[in-house]
This record gives structure tokens, C-alpha cells and sequence, in this order.
């Protein structure tokens, strides 16, 4: 009785606390608004506006006055200022910002002492109504997106398409389709070149919002037989998930 | 319309061009000017811009085009000096089609197009300098459009995709879903914003299959979208809580609409299991015989939903008009009695002597006071809890639901609620029985115990009592000699009997349909849902408008009898009201055993408080729900 006692009261400090210290160790980044990033940019001396996208990404369209240091960079290869005290405020182009809150927190960790986040990112940025530049605009085309299941009926054809799955090597690494093949959309600009041209290719991003420009940029250097994955990884997960196993998911991270 | 919106753009257009030309043609003769050697200007004549951009496109389709009446520079506006133009010093800039395309531009700032693929007009209108009205319908041309990117095998073949291809301009072509220049995007599949996906998607569904006029026109039921909302899933979606009930997509799809005799449709009775599946588990396949939005008005498809909602309408208005015209006569006759009283100065005396008539004696034991204030409380949670669901339209449904914490915490407060009484129930029932065959004696006497003065049961007397009230309401008679339970008493106390089988009946079922679909098949759950809310109509306006007017309001016990709450009255009260009963006490020497103490002045407070507030909250839900009713 007063064993079990025990182990009720253990499993409810057990279920109490890592709530608190989960939220404790997470570095809370600020964020600022994009109305008040507008502003600032105006300033004589604006901050350091940093779009955390790919090269490709970036360069096709970002905030007028804004940097491109794609996330890998920021911990890799990117110096900052030498002032430590300067603004610098991330921002990428998904309302979850994750990217450039991953971004801020390695400022952060790096010693850069005022890091913001853009609330909302760059589609709250197009919203507020504030316009963007293109520094090298990728042609648009009309490149078909393909739903789960018709990939997944392409694929147990046997002569299926190449898999380019654009996610970073830490999310590929998690699970990732069978057979596919991982270029980060970071990287794409230097090692298309390394892709078969005599090949149908499928571009598979996290949630289907990125595959697009991937999938342009790749038409636009020759690669005519493209198509995207609708909704990307997630919405294949989402179909594997109601009882679709044709062409499973591998775990790399539990193998 | 289309005309006065292309008058706009030509007066809009036509100024700024026109002086945009000038100062174009007003810049060449300085710059032919100063022109010196070597710059590549002609050197007379104004320069026209196919000079140097000669292309098919520009000299022979652009003036076919829908912009052809313009001209290059509304919208190259930003050339203007054509000496940097032609040395390449000025790139020209990106040009703004808001300036004439002022209301797309402002929906567009929420296409999702824009927002995370940064799409531009010219990306969806490729062929801009070759833009001609759609071959074919709007439609069609929206429908070929979006399929460059968007194949949607699915929706080509489905009924909607059809019908647009077929020239149906009724029919949903792409935008007409998910917007033309404001596309929104809900990735259902990822489940990300249940709610506002739902919410989305039926609310676009509804905008067309709402529309009776349009229904009627292409052979569709007009009322498919009216009897939808009448349902358990419909109505949650309508109080404003829609992510976790069945939205128009989840049972149809958003692309695959075909009609239910199509094998590939999800509604065909082959797919039915899987469909319901979806988000029901555990049930007998004869679950989905289920109506989905069925019409209880239609006598020959529906018969016993439309005979269950005929009896159960016929039971609530000859219920009301019976109570109501008989609270109303007695009203009347209090009122009237008192007046004449008052005007002859007339004071009854008390019947019963002396200090006596105010001893406290004890009607109710705390046991069934507390039973009375569980039920109280249970049926208040049910009906709070309840009522916003039935009239989801209503302005107070909303507020209401939002206090309870949204649907679903209402509906489990409901079931919790709903429990508590049920078992409430089933002890009164064993009590009862436990009066009628009391241990020991079986079941000897039991019919004197049931017809006896002590039971809540119907006997004759109750019958010449009803009439003779009557006969006392015009004036007819004397008023009747109550025993212990009068007539109405027992009514109340018996028609939780009747109510409680229908509503808990039906609340059970519906509580756990698919535990029920083992029991019936699923268009029971139809007639369930039907008795359950017409049921609890009945019960909550008999109890807030028959039960609390012979109870409290009469103007003999006004504002409030708190007798059900102290569990005591007076001696005197007895003996006036329930004459038989005081006469059989005495008789039998039982007076000295019913006497009790005062209660005290906390028992009193409580009973007050607790009272007034259950009476207040009574009336003013009884006339919220009134004023539902008479406004629909």
C-alpha cells in the first residue's frame, strides 16, 4: 500500500516537472512584428535582417535590405558583425518560423547579445502588405504535383521516378522514403549538376510548401520530367498512416 | 457590372497614359536634342516601341489581346527616359497590375500562392501580352488553369469536374472552393487546423448546396444543407465547434463528390463502413443505415421520423395547452378571490387554532430534499448543456457553449449530468417499489399501497379532483380536498417516469451509437435524436413554466415555496392545503411524530438562495427558449 503510495506521488513529480524545465531550457527568442521590422529598417542604422532560406530560395525573393545566411550557415560558416550589441532579427518563410528561431538561438549561443524573430515570417511580412525583391527570379512553371497515392502506384511499377527528398539531413535521417535521395534544398545550387537528366524525378519537401521552387529551379537547368509531392513528407505519412504500406518508411535513426 | 468596372479602368487607364505618352514623346526631342555622337536614337520621328522590340507577340497578338487598347507603357510606365532605357543604364522594374487591378491586388495578399511560393500575376497569366477571354466558360478556363499544376485526376471525373467541363455553370470549378485570387489552403490530410479546415470547407460546400434555387435547377435536394444542420453533426457545427463532428468533406470528400449509386463514391453503401469508419470504431455494419441529413418531412421516404415527429409535436401542444390554460384558470381564481376578500375586508381565520397552526412539521426527509437538489442540479447541467446544441442558431447558443468550454466539454458534462440522474432515477425506482412490496409483507396489499392516499400513483379521486378544480375555477364549486399528494403532484412526479424512458433512452443510445448499431440499426439513432430534443423541450418548458407556476408562483406561495428545501411547512399550511391528510394525521394521532423544529435561519438562507437562483435561471432559460421558438 505505502509502496504504491509512493510510486503515485513519483509519478506525478515525474509528470509535473519536465513541463516546467522543458520551457526552462528552451532559449525563449524575442520576436518583433514585421510592421516594427519595417520601421526599424527604415532607421539610419537599421539591424541586421537575415532570411535564414536556402541561397535558391533567398535569391528569388526576400526583404528589400535582408541577408541571405541559410540556417546551416549560421552555426557553419557565417562570421556576424563584430559588434555584438547590433539588432539582428531572423526571419524565414513559414508562419512557425522555425528556421530562424533555430537561427536567433545559435546567434544567441554565439554571444550576439539583441537576436528577434519576425513574428509570422515572410508570409506575414507579404501580408502586412510590405513588398519583397528578387535578386535572381526562378521562371515559374507549371510543374504537376502529385498526390500519395499516385506515387505510390508510380513507385510499385518497378521503373519509378528518382526520390529527391530537399528536407534538411537531420529530418531525412528521422524517416524518409524508401529509396529516395537526399539533397537539402541548402545545398541544391551546387550539386544539381550530379543529377541524372534521363530520369523522372519527384521532389519531396517537409510539407509541400518548398518542393515548388526546387522543382523550377531544377526546370529551369534542363530537368523538363519533374513533379513535386503534394503536401510533401507529412501528407505521405499522413497516408501511410491510414493502412497505405506499399512503399514503407525507413527509420535510418532506429536502424 | 463588367461594363462599369471596364469604364472604371478605361478612365483610370486613359489619363496616366495619355500623359505618360507625353512626357515620353515631350522627352525625345531633348534627348534627340542632345543627342551627341554615337547614341543610338533615331534621329527623327517619335520612337515607337516595336522599333527594337519586334516580335510576333507584341505587333500581332498583344493588340488582339484584352489589353490591346493600352499601351505599352501602362503598365512599362516606369521608362521613362528612354536614353537610359536604351543604353541598358535603367533596368525596367517590376510592374504593378494593382494599379488597374486594384481588388485582386488586395485579395491577393492572401493567396497562398503568393505568401509561400511568391507568385506573381504573370506566373498563373503566362500568355500576358496574349490574353484573350476564355475559350469556353470562366470555368473552364479556371479548371484548365489550376490543372497544369494541381492534376487532380479525382476531381476531373468527379460530378462537380464534370458538370464545368460540360459547360455547367453552376457547377464548383476550382476557385469556386478554394478562391480565385485569395486561395486559401487547409492541408486536411495533415490535420493541422481541424476547425478552421472544417469550418472552411463546409461553409463552401453550403454557399451552392444551400442555395434551394439553384438545387432545384441541377435535380439536387434543396434541403440537403437544412436537414444536415439539424443533425448531431450539423448542429455542433453550427454552434461554432466543428473540429471533431463530421463537416460536408468528411463523409463526401472535397474532390471526389460523386452520387451514392457511383461504386467509387465514398456515400456508395459498399464504402459506407469505411466512410463512418473514418471516425467511428467498434460498430455492427447496420451503423451506417444512419441518415446523414435525412427529411423528416417527407412522409414517404422518412415515415417513422416523420410520425415521431408528429406524435411528439402533438404530445408538447396538447401537454402545453392543457397546463397552460389550466394555470392560467388558476391564476385567475386565486386572483380574483383575494381581490374579493380584500374589497369585503374580509380575513380568514386560520384553521387551525392557536399557536399550533405555526408548529413546523416535516413534509420531505433530508434524504429526499437532497434528492431534489441533485436533480435540480442535473437537470439544469442537461439542459445548459443541452439547449445550446438544439437551438445552435440561437444568439445565447454560442456565449453558452463557449462557457461550458467549447462542444465537447459541454456534451461530456452532458453525459456526466446525464448519468447522475439516471442512477438518481433508478433509486426512486427501487424506493418506489420498495413502498409497494415493503419487506415483510410481499406482495400483500399492495394495491391499497398503490392506490392508497400515501402514493404518488393516479386513483380515482385524483380524476373527481381535476374536475372539481375545474368546477372551482368558473366558480362552480368548492375547491377539492387535497390528501397528501394532489393530482398535479403526482402528474410531476409521474411524467419524469415517462421522461425519463424516451430522453435517458434516447440519450443512452445516442451517447454510445455504436454500441447501439448492435442493438438497431443506425436510422434509429435518426429517431433517437429526434425524441431526445422534442423530449427535452417538453421537460424543460413543463418545469420552468407548469412546475415552477404551481409550485411557487401561485400567488399563494409567491414567490417561492421553500418547502421542497427545508423539507418543512406549517401546521396551518397543511391543514388548509391538504385537508385529508390533516384529518387522517389526526385521526390516527400522528400529528405529535410530524412535529419538528423550526429550521434555522441558515437553512432558510440557503433554501433561499439555492431556490431563487434555480427559479430566476428557470424562467429566464424558459424564456430564452420561448423566444427561440416564436422568432424561427
Amino acid at each position: 500500500m505505502k509502496r504504491t503510495l509512493v510510486l503515485i506521488v513519483l509519478a506525478f513529480l515525474v509528470a509535473a516537472v519536465p513541463e516546467k524545465s522543458f520551457s526552462q531550457e528552451e532559449a525563449v527568442v524575442p520576436e518583433v512584428a514585421p510592421a516594427e521590422v519595417y520601421r526599424k529598417m527604415a532607421e539610419g542604422t537599421p539591424p541586421l535582417l537575415i532570411d535564414t532560406m536556402s541561397l535558391i530560395e533567398c535569391r528569388d525573393h526576400r526583404i528589400p535590405g535582408s541577408r541571405c545566411v541559410p540556417v546551416p550557415d549560421v552555426a557553419e560558416r557565417w562570421k556576424g558583425p563584430e559588434d555584438k550589441g547590433r539588432e539582428i532579427i531572423f526571419y524565414c518563410e513559414s508562419p512557425w518560423c522555425l528556421r530562424s528561431r533555430r537561427a536567433a538561438e545559435t546567434a544567441l549561443e554565439r554571444g550576439f547579445q539583441k537576436v528577434f524573430v519576425m513574428t509570422g515570417g515572410l508570409p506575414a511580412w507579404k501580408e502586412a502588405g510590405y513588398d519583397v525583391f528578387s535578386e535572381k527570379r526562378i521562371p515559374r512553371v507549371g510543374i504537376v504535383s502529385i498526390k500519395p497515392a499516385f506515387l505510390s502506384q508510380w513507385l510499385s511499377g518497378g521503373n519509378g521516378p528518382l526520390l529527391l527528398d530537399i528536407r534538411t539531413p537531420g529530418e531525412f535521417e528521422e524517416d524518409h522514403m524508401a529509396d529516395s535521395v537526399n539533397v537539402p534544398f541548402e545545398i541544391l545550387h551546387q550539386v544539381w549538376r550530379d543529377l541524372p537528366m534521363d530520369r523522372p524525378i519527384v521532389v519531396i519537401d517537409d510539407r509541400g510548401h518548398r518542393s515548388f521552387l526546387a522543382a523550377c529551379y531544377l526546370f529551369e537547368r534542363g530537368f523538363v520530367d519533374i513533379r513535386r509531392l503534394f503536401g510533401g513528407m507529412s501528407n505521405w505519412k499522413a497516408y501511410q498512416s491510414k493502412g497505405n504500406q506499399n512503399h514503407g518508411i525507413e527509420k535510418t535513426a532506429e536502424n | 457590372m463588367a461594363s462599369r468596372r471596364q469604364l472604371r479602368i478605361e478612365t483610370s487607364l486613359v489619363i496616366p497614359l495619355f500623359l505618360s505618352v507625353l512626357f515620353f514623346l515631350g522627352n525625345l526631342p531633348s534627348a534627340h536634342g542632345s543627342a551627341g555622337p554615337g547614341q543610338p536614337l533615331p534621329s527623327e520621328g517619335p520612337v515607337n516601341c516595336l522599333d527594337c522590340h519586334d516580335h510576333f507577340l507584341y505587333r500581332k497578338a498583344f493588340p488582339e489581346s484584352v489589353h490591346g487598347s493600352l499601351g505599352c507603357l501602362s503598365c512599362h510606365g516606369a521608362i521613362i527616359d528612354l536614353e537610359k532605357h536604351m543604353t541598358g543604364l535603367k533596368k525596367p522594374e517590376l510592374l504593378s497590375c494593382a494599379r488597374c487591378h486594384e481588388e485582386i491586388a488586395a485579395s491577393y495578399v492572401k493567396n497562398y500562392h503568393y505568401l509561400y511560393q511568391d507568385f506573381r500575376c504573370t506566373d498563373c497569366h503566362r500568355d500576358i501580352h496574349a490574353v484573350r477571354p476564355p475559350e469556353g466558360s470562366q470555368k473552364q478556363a479556371v479548371l484548365k488553369k489550376c490543372t497544369e499544376c494541381h492534376g487532380n485526376d479525382e476531381y476531373a471525373v468527379s460530378g462537380h469536374g464534370l458538370a464545368v467541363l460540360e459547360g455547367n455553370e453552376d457547377a464548383a470549378t476550382c476557385s469556386d472552393c478554394h478562391g480565385l485570387h485569395n486561395t486559401r489552403v487547409y492541408h486536411t490530410a495533415q490535420d493541422l487546423y481541424p476547425a478552421e479546415a472544417r469550418e472552411f470547407y463546409s461553409r463552401t460546400c453550403i454557399h451552392c448546396h444551400g442555395d434551394r434555387d439553384m438545387m432545384k435547377r441541377n435535380n439536387l435536394s434543396p434541403d440537403v444543407v437544412r436537414f444536415y444542420e439539424l443533425t448531431y453533426h450539423g448542429k455542433v457545427q453550427g454552434v461554432g465547434d466543428p473540429s471533431r463532428v463530421a463537416g460536408c468533406a468528411d463523409c463526401h470528400t472535397s474532390h471526389n463528390i460523386l452520387p451514392k449509386d457511383n461504386p467509387a463514391s465514398t456515400i456508395h453503401p459498399d464504402n459506407l463502413a469505411a466512410n463512418c469508419g473514418k471516425c467511428h470504431t467498434g460498430f455492427h455494419p447496420r451503423f451506417v443505415e444512419y441518415k446523414a441529413h435525412p427529411d423528416f418531412t417527407n412522409r414517404r421516404e422518412y415515415p417513422s421520423l416523420f410520425w415521431t415527429k408528429v406524435f411528439m409535436e402533438a404530445l408538447l401542444v396538447v401537454t402545453f395547452l392543457f397546463f397552460w390554460i389550466h394555470t392560467a384558470l388558476w391564476w385567475r381564481k386565486t386572483y380574483w378571490d383575494k381581490h374579493d376578500l380584500e374589497r369585503r375586508g374580509v380575513i380568514p381565520g386560520p384553521p387551525v387554532a392557536g399557536s399550533e397552526g405555526i408548529q413546523s412539521i416535516r413534509r420531505f426527509s433530508s434524504l429526499e430534499v437532497s434528492l431534489h437538489v441533485i436533480l435540480v442540479l442535473s437537470f439544469f447541467t442537461l439542459v445548459l448543456t443541452g439547449f445550446p446544441l438544439k437551438y445552435y442558431d440561437a444568439g445565447w447558443a454560442k456565449p453558452l457553449v463557449r462557457f461550458w468550454g467549447g462542444a465537447h466539454k459541454a456534451g461530456l458534462w452532458h453525459r456526466g449530468a446525464a448519468i447522475v440522474l439516471i442512477v438518481l432515477f433508478l433509486y426512486v425506482l427501487v424506493r418506489s417499489l420498495r413502498y409497494l412490496f415493503p419487506e415483510g409483507r410481499g406482495t400483500r396489499d399492495w394495491k391499497e399501497r398503490l392506490f392508497g392516499p400515501d402514493s404518488l400513483f393516479p386513483n380515482r379521486k385524483d380524476g373527481k379532483d381535476l374536475k372539481a378544480m375545474f368546477r372551482w375555477f368558473f366558480n362552480r364549486g368548492e375547491r377539492p380536498r387535497f390528501d397528501r399528494w394532489s393530482y398535479w403532484e403526482k402528474f410531476d412526479f409521474l411524467a419524469v417516469f415517462w421522461g425519463m424512458t424516451i430522453i435517458g433512452g434516447s440519450g443512452i443510445f445516442l451517447m454510445v451509437p455504436e454500441w447501439t448499431s448492435y442493438l438497431f440499426p443506425g436510422w434509429v439513432l435518426n429517431i433517437a435524436a429526434l425524441l431526445h430534443s422534442e423530449e427535452a423541450l417538453l421537460a424543460a418548458l413543463f418545469i420552468f413554466t407548469v412546475h415552477f407556476f404551481n409550485t411557487h408562483l401561485i400567488p399563494t406561495k409567491f414567490p417561492m415555496d421553500r418547502t421542497i428545501f427545508t423539507g418543512r411547512y406549517y401546521l396551518k399550511e397543511m391543514a388548509e392545503e391538504r385537508p385529508l391528510e390533516y384529518e387522517r394525521m389526526k385521526k390516527d394521532d400522528r400529528i405529535e411524530s410530524l412535529k419538528e423544529k423550526h429550521p434555522s435561519i441558515w437553512a432558510k438562507l440557503l433554501a433561499a438562495s439555492f431556490g431563487y437562483t434555480g427559479l430566476l435561471l428557470g424562467l429566464s432559460l424558459a424564456a430564452l427558449i420561448l423566444w427561440t421558438i416564436v422568432r424561427t
